[in-house]
């Protein structure tokens, strides 16, 4: 009986293919992975699937090792770090796999006569499977810690993109239960085709209008120019939600174990928003967004209320030519009512979707969405201490809501701005694809999801 | 509590300060007349220069009972009023 898979339960023992050799001792150093037996190498079977389980569940997360082989000289054979113990016993229960493994074993076989593969070897590469988002954590710090020389880190997705064949999702949760796994992914920034660009946006600055944010952040503390708090309140975002909202437009930090958002833009953040709502102090702040340098203003925000003094501030940004992009509201379930200062005349009003391009289930509509941007189950950061919105989460947390969808359009506006040279007549320049089954204008979705390869543009 | 925002019309010269003292002026009648327990009027741009932004106020009150439509309909009988309204409640948007 195989070893490799002796940790297994034995219903899914039975699911899984014979991989290696039996035999006692794990020795993983060698070139040709070897379960046991010392210097038994792995069998190099024809076909890769015969030789990995057949039946995977699929994981919540897939972890990545990577090590570099040192290239071979003369006879001896590209040779590869030591693996850590955690990683050993996880090839040997089969938790783990070696992804090159048959590369490795051709490689080797063909070692005498194929120089090139030993001199340009293939890293070697081990996928990690982790059950959830605790467990990636610690499986990657452990990973990490034992293996110094590796590079591990959470595997970001590749497989989402607009499903434009697929009929509309009929609701966020029910779509996203027939995707792949995404959970420490930023499918926002795939579907928004932003997590490959290198505009340097650092000479923008973007505006925030929210409940503080955690300047600690390791992933936001570069990110952020300046930050005033007009509440009576500590500057502590104690909510958590600023500290999300400015992850997603401008983090810093590296996707494979933290947040980068969707742009380096300057924040310039303006806590008018505290534990209760005082109008004067959330105009206070909104007027120093409004009149400050920044270009764009985000206000991932709202209310069911008109409020005129809250109209004349917009309509004053609008004048000097800033872009205003402001939510939808999550009241869709609450009888949709329309909501301020989203449906205000020059706001680009931003609706929330899932990874199906489907409105998420909360998300207002009306004939005053602009477009539609990821707001379901989005990654970003989260206050290094615990807060109202993410408990004792911290650092990085999931979040549903308008709130993170109009930071994607800012976070995309910055990048338009930079582009441009400077940040007028952005609303125009905002690039779209049409949803599944999508046509026009609609209310609910507006003129499509925010893609930086977008086939149309908002019109003015 | 409820919150009145209001602005005055810009370019009647009058100061800030006047504004104030006449909001002042209303509250404290209806409060000498039992129909509001306590107001508080502010400025939001205290001091301000820029006109659009100078006329903006704010007045927090207690209404006696729940009908907060008699200081706003005072307020709204102004001849110097641009708009008075019941102060919306703003809140993240996170679901």
């Amino acid at each position: 009986m195989p070893r490799l898979i002796s940790n297994k339960p034995q219903a899914e023992s039975d699911e899984l293919s014979e991989e290696a050799d039996s035999g006692e001792g794990v020795s993983m150093d060698l070139e040709t992975t070897s379960y046991g037996g010392g210097s038994t190498p792995v069998k190099s079977d024809a076909n890769p699937q015969s030789r990995r389980p057949r039946k995977r569940p699929i994981p919540a997360f897939q972890i990545v090792v990577m090590m570099e082989r040192r290239a071979s000289t003369g006879r001896s054979a590209a040779a590869s770090p030591r693996l850590g113990e955690t990683l050993v016993d996880m090839l040997v229960s089969g938790e783990a796999i070696d992804v090159f493994a048959d590369e490795v074993t051709r490689g080797t076989a063909a070692h005498s006569s194929a120089t090139n593969t030993a001199s340009d070897p293939l890293p070697r590469v081990f996928a990690v499977d982790a059950t959830d988002e605790r467990n990636a954590r610690e499986m990657l710090e452990l990973l990490t810690s034992e293996n110094p020389s590796a590079t591990v880190y959470v595997a970001p997705p590749r497989s989402l993109q607009p499903r434009t064949t697929q009929a509309r999702a009929s609701g966020a949760r029910a779509a996203s239960a027939a995707l792949p796994p995404k959970i420490l992914s930023h499918w926002g920034m795939t579907l928004v085709a932003v997590d490959s660009l290198t505009i340097d946006a650092s000479q923008v600055r973007v505006a925030v209008v929210d409940s503080g944010v955690d300047e600690d952040h390791p992933d936001l503390k570069d990110a952020i120019e300046s930050y005033e708090n007009f509440t009576a309140e500590s500057k502590r975002d104690q909510s958590g939600h600023g500290t999300h909202v400015c992850g997603i437009i401008a983090a810093r930090g590296d996707p494979a174990t933290g947040m980068r958002g969707v742009c380096n833009a300057r924040l310039l953040v303006y806590k008018g928003l505290g534990k209760y709502y005082q109008p004067d102090v959330y105009f206070q702040a909104l007027q120093k967004a409004i009149d400050g340098p920044a270009a764009i203003v985000n206000l991932s925000l709202g209310g069911s209320d008109e409020d005129p003094l809250e109209t004349v501030l917009i309509q004053r940004a609008v004048r000097k030519g800033k872009t205003v992009i402001a939510a939808m509201g999550n009241d869709f379930d609450v009888g949709n009512p329309t909501f301020y200062p989203a449906s205000l005349d020059g706001v680009i009003a931003v609706g929330a979707i899932d990874d199906a391009c489907a409105r998420g289930t909360f998300s207002n509509t009306g004939p005053h969405i602009a477009l539609v941007a990821p707001g379901v189950q989005i990654l970003s950061t989260a206050p290094t201490t615990p807060s109202d919105l993410f408990g004792k989460r911290t650092l990085l947390a999931e979040c549903d809501g308008t709130s993170m969808s109009a930071p994607f359009v800012t976070g995309v506006a910055a990048l338009l701005a930079a582009q441009a040279g400077n940040g007028s007549g952005i609303r125009a320049k905002i690039r779209t694809n049409p949803c599944p089954g999508q046509t026009s204008h609609d209310e609910e979705l507006g003129w499509g999801y925010l893609c930086w390869t977008g086939v149309s543009t908002l019109p003015p | 509590m409820s919150v009145i925002s209001l602005k005055f019309i810009e370019g009647l010269g009058s100061h800030q300060s006047v504004h104030r003292r006449l909001l002042d002026e209303i509250f404290r009648h209806l409060k000498r007349e039992g129909r509001v327990q306590a107001a508080t009027v502010k400025p939001v741009f205290p001091g301000e220069s820029d006109p659009e932004l100078a006329t903006m106020f704010t007045v927090e009150f207690e209404p006696v009972g729940a009908d907060a439509s008699e200081p706003l309909r005072l307020i709204n009988e102004l001849p110097e009023i641009q708009f008075a309204k019941l102060s919306g409640s703003r809140r993240v948007l996170a679901a």
